[in-house]
């Protein structure tokens, strides 16, 4: 709705998540925003995607069916081209050794569901910046 | 005929002037479950309009013109 | 109650349930099965994610507790029981009846609190270490805005409207009219008065005294009273009703009266963290960020909700040139009370908690509603915001994570983009610089080092940093390149349309029938036999396109048969509990598609049968054990898909069915006599069971088989057009068979002609062959008539007589020949004498309405392609 958000525009976030729910607030909540977001169902899903194409920020799911969050931001810090890109973790549990687990695999930051659109924007806004 | 009496259903048709309001209000009182077809109203006078809110029965199909629609939706509860 | 997420989510819950559901049951069976395990727990806990966006605290709060009990599965400190299983299966019917619920209001219905608390606390009573919640309702005490005026009472589309145009500097006035009792005698038409007031926003017209009943309400006397809302000046406004000035009154009217959220209270999206923050963008100005969280909090919020109207207040008022603070606040505060909040006046510093007007000028910090204090607000300088300081630290966190020098080295190229992007856009260059530098040097040296010093200088040092003004990061590079998309796509269409492109294929196919005819007149009517060929070719290829069209349309409508199947474990596990039996069930086959229609069909009969089977079929333990069976018994249902046909078989190996006891229990009703009875073939006996009437519960209970309402069955199946078989063997099962089209949504049926020229649809599954049979070859037997095909007598029906229409005047002789359609009903095979066969034709077939529908020996009607209404024969009444 907003494209011509100087400090949002044209960034690119893929969000990992097999709830189809949660995409679609995620999507809502980012594009009007000004965010172009895409989607991926699962963590194979979202590493294919993550490999294929550039991103600035991944919203990444913890608990999916196929790869996990975890072993799927792992995956991501290893390969060299897309190692650079930052990237969240969701998870519906808050406790120490979640966030732990989050930055040890390879997250910058960890969120707890739900998670209220007013910081999702400015969490993706900070972190996704924009592209130089 | 602006107003045609179709069974239960007063029909108002394009401009509906003040010498309606005489014959619109027999047929409610004739009919105890008259209902209004405003479809094709394009004009309806304050009398007629007074027919129509103090009857209390029901618009079955409710207006399409703009300030009819507005002045239907202006009776309130119950008439739409 | 429908917003896109909301319905989404309603989808979304519902497959999650199922796939819980059908996990637990398998999980029971193979209770360490990993991968079970970890699909109903994920599926639960994908529930109690989504659910979390919404305002559903009960719903929330039991799901959380069914995810604890699972996970407490998952970890091992817990071994799942039965009765668990029981407790958690309950827990997910309760929601799923709570998502029926939202799916049809938006709201969890009546004593979901007082539900979810018992149900709750019965599943934590499961946990090893029960945690116990302590809820305290928190009820704010809002305070009713009693308006006097009118103008509030408005539709809010109206006053929305009048705000809209008010804030592009229009006027406001408010128009009060109560014309003379004899206005109608002057020519005057008072309602038709306002169309002429430009800019009308709102109106409201109400008797003066209430309405007398119609007999003695005077039809000419004017009791009207006419209020309007106009973003107009008043001089205009006078204009128009300069002739009747004395009988109106006009009023400015203050824009913060229009403000008045109304709606359906809760069950919306929660709003909490939203409304943590609101206040602080308020205060900080910072409107553009407010306006986009607001318009993607509309875009999810049931429109008919509280909260929607609110938001859409908050909206009108922040696309203001310059909104008004205490506006945007009392509207904040609405949305957190769930009740209107009185609107102060324009120019007003902050909102009072008090419904008397006027509020307190200068009291910065008085909420009306139980907010937390905003943040770190007062400074001239801008700060890192809290979230922008907590990311930060998670930075710092990462880099004295105990890692490896290889670990560093994978981990240090995103911690680096990271802090850049934040310090991007909230610091100001030379920051960003040094943090470059300390990367460069971490880089360097594989030590974190330098960058660790320059975030302790950011997060821990003194607040010098500065708003910086600029952003660099326009990101105009970021349209357009590098949009491949990879994989499939999936595309969720709404089920209405699929059969709306069903029906108009459907009519396209009928259709295209006409071109024949057309085809036919050319040459007939017009003489022009090239024409005709060349709108057959033409049919030929608009015929081809079609079937295509309708092959891929009907593709479209294919669901697995899993659909129905998924119920049954459950099912099957309730009821043998509950009968003391021990049952196995096995699904073969369940990824069979089949159309839509079928598979809907397809849930009740075989509901039935395998009721039956547990019912009746199938033994207790004990029982099993003294006829040399295994305890547990089987039930296998097994689909599959033959010629254009889907199968699905339900098996048991339960005591099968005594063909003896049928003999008799159907002599005993009167069925049959003794005689039919003694000739019956086994096979036949069993088919006793379809007859109407042979089974009623009590009687046939005691039957060692089936039989309760066997012909509800076969009348379902076979309304779609398929067939229902069942075969026994006594002492070692039965097998109930059901045949069933792949689509009924064409039906292929040959014209006819009977009667003398009327025409007649006869389905062609029921044609076995058309023979032309010689007068003489025709047998009489009493007043019946047969001939014999191939050695086997064939028993004669003349159409026409059927219909009770006059048969055709008999000429000629022995030598005439009758055209014989032979058909095959159920297992009898008759021979129906038509005048004349015709063609073959694909018809959509429409079913009797109204008083129609009650005619037997029709299926209904289609239509010709010439504009002729088909009529088409149910040859089973009809034989």
């Amino acid at each position: 709705m907003s494209d011509t958000t100087p400090q949002a525009s044209g960034a690119r976030i893929l969000v990992i998540d097999d709830g189809i729910t949660m995409r679609l607030y995620y999507r809502t909540v980012l594009e009007a925003a000004g965010f172009t977001v895409e989607e991926a169902t699962n963590g194979v899903e979202g590493y294919e995607k993550a490999v294929a194409q550039s991103y600035d920020l991944l919203i990444v799911d913890i608990n999916m069916p196929k790869m996990d969050g975890y072993s799927l931001l792992r995956a991501i810090r290893s390969e060299a081209a897309i190692r650079s890109v930052p990237a969240v973790t969701v998870s519906t549990e808050a406790g120490p050794d979640d966030a732990t687990r989050a930055f040890q695999s390879g997250a910058n930051f960890y969120l707890v569901k739900p998670v209220a659109p007013q910081a999702l924007t400015e969490l993706a806004r900070l972190m996704a910046g924009g592209r130089s | 005929m602006p107003i045609r009496f179709e069974e239960s259903r007063a029909v108002l048709d394009g401009v509906c002037g003040v010498e309606e309001a005489l014959p619109l209000l027999e047929f409610v009182q004739a009919i105890p479950d008259a209902a209004f077809d405003l479809g094709s109203c394009t004009l309806i006078h304050s009398a007629v309009l007074q027919v129509v809110a103090a009857s209390g029965r029901p618009v079955a199909v409710p207006p399409t013109e703009p300030f009819v629609v507005r002045l239907i939706a202006a009776l309130g509860e119950g008439q739409s | 109650m429908t917003t896109p997420l909301l319905l989404r989510f309603v989808a979304e819950a519902r497959e999650l349930l199922q796939a819980a559901a059908s996990g637990l049951l398998a999980l029971e069976k193979s209770p360490d099965d990993e991968t079970i395990i970890n699909t109903v727990f994920r599926s639960v806990h994908t529930l109690k994610g989504s659910v979390g966006l919404f305002d559903f605290p009960a719903f929330a709060k039991l799901v959380h507790a069914g995810e604890d009990v699972l996970s407490a599965v998952r970890g091992g400190q817990l071994s799942l029981t039965s009765e668990m299983v029981d407790l958690l299966l309950d827990m997910l019917d309760r929601v799923a009846a709570w998502i029926d619920d939202i799916e049809s209001d938006g709201t969890l219905g009546p004593g979901a609190d007082g539900l979810s608390h018992e149900m709750t606390a019965d599943l934590r009573s499961l946990l090893p270490i029960p945690a116990g919640p302590a809820p305290a309702p928190d009820s704010a005490p809002g305070v009713a805005a009693a308006s006097i005026d009118w103008v509030p009472d408005l539709p809010e589309a109206d006053r929305l409207d009048a705000f809209r145009a008010w804030g592009t500097g229009a006027p406001l006035v408010a128009i009060e009219y109560e014309p003379a009792e004899d206005c109608f005698f002057s020519g005057e038409d008072p309602v038709n008065l306002l169309r002429q007031i430009p800019g009308l926003h709102g109106l409201e017209i109400r008797p003066r005294e209430p309405w007398p009943d119609s007999a003695s309400l005077d039809p000419y006397r004017c009791v009207l009273r006419l209020r309007a809302l106009a973003s107009t000046s008043a001089e205009t406004v006078e204009s128009v009703f300069r002739y009747v000035i004395e009988q109106t009154r006009l009023g400015d009217v203050p824009p913060h009266l229009l403000i008045r959220p109304a709606g359906a209270p809760n069950g919306g999206l929660a709003l909490d963290d939203f409304l943590d923050e609101a206040d602080a963008l308020v205060e900080a100005g910072e409107w553009e960020r407010l306006r986009r969280a607001v318009a993607a909090l509309t875009e999810l919020t049931s429109p008919a909700l509280f909260a929607a109207s609110s938001l859409r207040w908050l909206a009108a008022v922040l696309a203001l040139p310059s909104p008004e603070p205490a506006w945007a606040k009392a509207l904040i505060a609405s949305l957190a009370t769930g009740q209107a909040q009185p609107v102060p006046p324009r120019g007003t510093a902050a909102i009072s908690a008090d419904a008397a007007p006027p509020p307190v000028h200068g009291s910065a910090e008085a909420p009306a509603a139980p907010l937390p204090a905003s943040s770190p607000a007062g400074g001239a300088a801008a700060r890192l915001t809290p979230l922008a300081r907590d990311i930060l630290a998670a930075q710092r966190t990462i880099l004295t994570l105990d890692l490896d020098p290889d670990a560093f080295t994978l981990r240090l190229p995103s911690v680096a983009h990271t802090v850049s992007n934040v310090l991007g856009g909230t610091v100001r260059q030379i920051d960003l610089e040094s943090w470059d530098d300390a990367v460069e040097s971490a880089r360097a040296q594989a030590n974190p080092g330098p960058m660790l010093a320059v975030l302790a200088h950011l997060l821990d040092g003194p607040d010098d940093t500065v708003h910086r003004a600029a952003a660099i990061d326009t990101g105009l590079a970021a349209q357009g390149e590098l949009r491949t998309t990879g994989g499939p796509r999936v595309l969720k269409v709404d089920q209405a349309k699929v059969d709306a492109l069903m029906t108009l294929i459907g009519e396209l196919v009928v259709s295209k029938n006409s071109l024949p005819f057309l085809a036919r007149r050319a040459e007939s009517v017009h003489g022009s036999r090239e024409m005709a060929r060349e709108i057959k070719d033409l049919f030929a290829v608009i015929d081809r396109l079609a079937q295509e069209m309708q092959a891929a349309i009907m593709a479209v409508r294919m669901l697995p048969v899993s659909e129905v199947l998924d119920r049954f474990p459950r099912l099957v596990r309730d009821v043998a509990r509950k009968l003391g039996k021990r049952v196995s069930l096995v699904i073969e086959g369940e990824d069979t598609a089949a159309d839509k229609n079928i598979i809907e069909v397809l849930g009740d009969p075989l509901l039935h049968i395998i009721r039956n089977a547990l019912d009746h079929g199938i033994e207790l333990p004990d029982d099993r054990v003294t006829a040399s069976k295994a305890p547990e018994a089987t039930v296998l249902i097994r689909a599959f898909q033959e010629s254009d046909q889907v199968i699905i078989e339900v098996r048991d190996d339960g005591r099968g069915i005594d063909p003896d006891k049928i003999r008799k229990a159907a002599v005993t009703k009167g069925l049959i006599d003794a005689e039919q009875a003694e000739r019956m073939s086994d096979q036949q006996a069993v088919n006793l069971v379809f007859l109407p009437g042979f089974s009623t519960a009590a009687q046939v209970s005691d039957l060692s088989g089936r039989g309760v309402g066997m012909d509800v069955v076969v009348t379902a199946v076979e309304r779609t057009g398929g067939t229902v078989s069942l075969t026994s063997v006594k002492g070692q099962g039965t097998t109930a068979r059901l045949s069933l089209p792949l689509s009924m949504a064409v039906t292929r049926v040959m014209m006819v002609e009977a009667g003398g020229g009327m025409l007649f649809g006869i389905p062609m599954d029921h044609i076995a062959e058309t023979v032309r049979i010689h007068r003489s070859q025709v047998r009489r037997f009493k007043q019946s008539e047969a001939f014999v095909l191939r050695d086997t007598i064939v028993p004669l029906l003349r159409l026409d007589r059927l219909l009770g229409i006059a048969p055709p005047a008999w000429f000629g002789d022995d030598d005439q020949e009758d055209s014989v359609l032979v058909v095959r009903v159920g297992n009898a095979v008759t021979g129906l004498v038509v005048d004349h066969f015709r063609e073959g034709m694909d018809i959509i077939l429409k079913p009797f309405e109204g008083i129609l529908s009650g005619i037997p020996g029709y299926a209904g009607t289609a239509l010709l392609g010439d504009g002729r209404v088909l009529l088409v024969l149910n040859l089973k009444e009809l034989l």
